[in-house]
């Protein structure tokens, strides 16, 4: 990576969601969804957001596509030439940032209207920035569609979303984000729907694009061999928290953070020779709901210590090149 | 592994449906012994799940049966009566679905749910005994037993998952069939319930037909796997064998589409094309439009299930020859 400015910076983010009382009453417990997160993502680059549902790894990817505000804390998105404080955004200045950042979401049966047609899908964010004419629409429409895979585009520009299987919806869905040629976009589990047959196929697709068109990835996923496949590095979640991150190969071969290892440990294997080690974790899930000052895996850590408990979460620390993890114990 | 529990012999099954008939399970063949573990692995609509729901008689009204038959030692369970049917579910073969956390009643205690369940199966069992049962399969299933007095809503997705399987072996079943007991739970708490239903399956020496779309999971909690593909069987073979010696092409696809996080990493293979709609499925072997090996005979006739050796099972005209496989 070279050392020029990163294209997506995060500082210390949070996101607070109050926890319902009941009706009248005043909720003075808090959901820790996201709490004091930074990290940077390098133009070009794709970084991976791992780790089990609940982790606030989907708030995140709200966050940076502003589909939720932040409670503190802040975004930077470095484009043309300048870098914006994405908190302030207002107006005219929020819709050019729209057009740098798009999102592309789990589910394809969901997250697309039913009564329109694959070409409104695709050519609604042009309509909505008021890029070029109609008939210049149409043609960007169509060359995304092939671009995408949908060939010949004629045969799929006048067909609606349940005439379409799930990884052709998927690379509608692909297609539409990328029409307004983001710099950055927020994949939220793009392939956990598709079967294992087409997924290849859109994973391929998705990085292919990302090296045509100069686009950055945050590639959120609960899967780690699907983050290995598409991300350049890694960042591992539980409870709000990054505990590690790094440059995928390296987190995966050397995992320093327990919780890390045992996630990797639970991973199941494809190949019934190999025998995985034991999952080393204790307890089951627990919520971030007002959670005490200390380490936040402490209940479930298998090497716990009394610095752990007394101290507040530890920071990240790196241990060289780029690979740091949050445990006091490594 | 013991004698033949449970044979299956060219079960065909169609949905009939306005725009016509949908032919989702085809021809399928296998048998199941005592206290193995058979792993049915395939993608969405092949119809693994159709199967499992044909083998206990539970499909939807416009489903229609033309051939087949589906033995439990001497009795074919498609030509009994429903009364007599109704004896078999749970009590010899109980299954558990995907989805079967959620359909827990909030409003009941999940120890007393059970306890129904037990009443309507066993109706000679006292409420004490019933009871001592449901904290028996919960120590089984690795839940703590003093559990069975909380509400469903206490319960996160594993252990409701747990509760939902311990109502299945309440009535000791020789087979329980697990469609896709896990793809709802994340990693960790997949690999814990992966532990324990294998360790009861041992334990009690139950045969299992564990259902998934995961080749990782399949790989580790099967001794053999039949591989499915639009409504047919396409291999079925000892897990060493169907991993490492795959014989159908699509096996061999669908594995070297799979990522892994170990080992070296290598290129993900993608097979051209998507699955067919099995309203208008293709003639012949239904894979031969995606297929690398194709050849002349395969867009004609089906090809034969036919025994490659000892057991291991494949319909293919182009196998993959067996220097090939090992590199496979």
């Amino acid at each position: 990576m070279e050392a020029k400015q990163p294209l997506v910076q995060v500082e210390s983010l949070r996101k607070l969601y109050p926890v319902e009382a009941g009706l009248f009453c005043k909720t003075d417990s808090w959901i820790h969804a996201v709490d004091g997160i930074g990290f940077e993502i390098g133009r070009g680059e794709s970084l991976g957001l791992v780790g089990e549902s609940g982790c606030g790894k989907t708030t995140i990817g709200k966050l940076l596509v502003k589909l939720v505000e932040p409670t503190s804390g802040s975004i930077f998105l470095q484009a043309n030439g300048r870098r914006i404080d994405v908190a302030g955004l207002r107006g005219k200045e929020l819709k050019a940032y729209r057009r740098e950042v798009q999102m592309v979401f789990q589910d394809p049966y969901e997250s697309m209207n039913p009564r329109r047609t694959i070409y409104d899908t695709v050519a609604e964010p042009l309509a909505v920035q008021r890029v070029g004419s109609v008939a210049e629409r149409e043609e960007r429409v169509a060359e995304m569609l092939s671009l995408v895979g949908l060939t010949p585009p004629a045969s799929f520009l006048f067909r609606f979303p349940h005439e379409l299987s799930g990884g052709q919806r998927q690379r509608v869905a692909i297609a539409r984000a990328l029409i307004v040629q983001p710099s950055f976009v927020v994949a939220d589990e793009p392939t956990s729907m598709l079967d294992v047959s087409i997924r290849t196929g859109v994973m391929r697709l998705m990085g292919d694009l990302a090296r045509r068109l100069d686009v950055t990835y945050l590639y959120i996923t609960h899967d780690l061999a699907v983050a290995r496949y598409m991300c350049d590095r890694i960042a591992v979640m539980y409870l709000g928290k990054i505990v590690e991150i790094g440059a995928s190969e390296e987190v995966l071969h050397n995992p320093l953070h327990p919780y890390t290892r045992a996630l990797l440990s639970a991973v199941p294997i494809p190949d019934p020779r190999q025998r995985r080690p034991e999952v080393n974790i204790k307890g089951g899930v627990s919520r971030p709901i007002d959670p005490p000052p200390r380490c936040r895996f402490y209940e479930r850590c298998p090497i716990a210590a009394k610095v752990c408990e007394e101290n507040n979460h530890p920071p990240l620390e790196d241990k060289g090149d780029g690979h740091a993890v949050a445990c006091y114990r490594v | 592994m013991g004698a033949p529990l449970l044979q299956v012999e060219n079960l065909t099954m169609h949905y009939h449906t306005r725009a016509g008939d949908v032919s989702a399970v085809d021809g399928v063949s296998f048998t199941l012994s005592e206290g193995e573990s058979l792993g049915l692995v395939g993608e969405s609509g092949c119809g693994k799940s159709s199967m499992a729901a044909t083998l206990l008689r539970l499909l939807p009204d416009n489903a229609r049966v033309s051939s087949g038959r589906v033995r439990l030692g001497n009795v074919d369970l498609l030509r009994l009566p429903e009364a007599e049917m109704r004896r078999v579910r749970w009590r010899r073969i109980s299954i558990v679905f995907q989805a079967a956390m959620n359909s827990l009643n909030p409003v009941h205690r999940v120890g007393d749910q059970i306890v129904e369940a037990i009443h309507v199966h066993l109706p000679d069992m006292q409420d004490e005994a019933a009871r001592a049962r449901v904290g028996e399969l919960f120590q089984l299933i690795g839940l703590d037993p003093a559990l069975a007095d909380r509400y469903p809503h206490e319960f996160s997705g594993g252990m409701r998952q747990r509760a939902i399987i311990a109502m299945a072996l309440a009535c000791n079943p020789d087979i329980i069939i697990a469609d896709e007991p896990t793809t709802a739970l994340d990693v960790i708490v997949q690999d814990s319930l992966l532990k324990s239903m294998r360790r009861f399956q041992n334990q009690l020496g139950m045969a299992m037909i564990y259902i998934s779309h995961d080749m990782a999971v399949i790989a580790e909690v099967s001794d053999r796997v039949g591989v499915m593909y639009a409504g047919r069987l396409v291999e079925l073979g000892t897990t060493e064998e169907v991993f490492l010696e795959p014989i159908h092409p699509y096996t061999r696809a669908l594995m070297s589409a799979f990522p892994s996080v170990t080992g070296e990493k290598r290129e993900l293979a993608t097979l051209p094309g998507e699955p067919p709609d099995l309203l208008h499925p293709p003639g012949g072997c239904r894979f031969h439009p995606r297929c690398p090996n194709r050849i002349e005979p395969c867009s004609r006739e089906a090809p034969p299930w036919q025994d490659f050796g000892g057991g291991h099972f494949a319909a293919c005209w182009n196998p993959i020859d067996l220097p090939q496989r090992h590199q496979a």
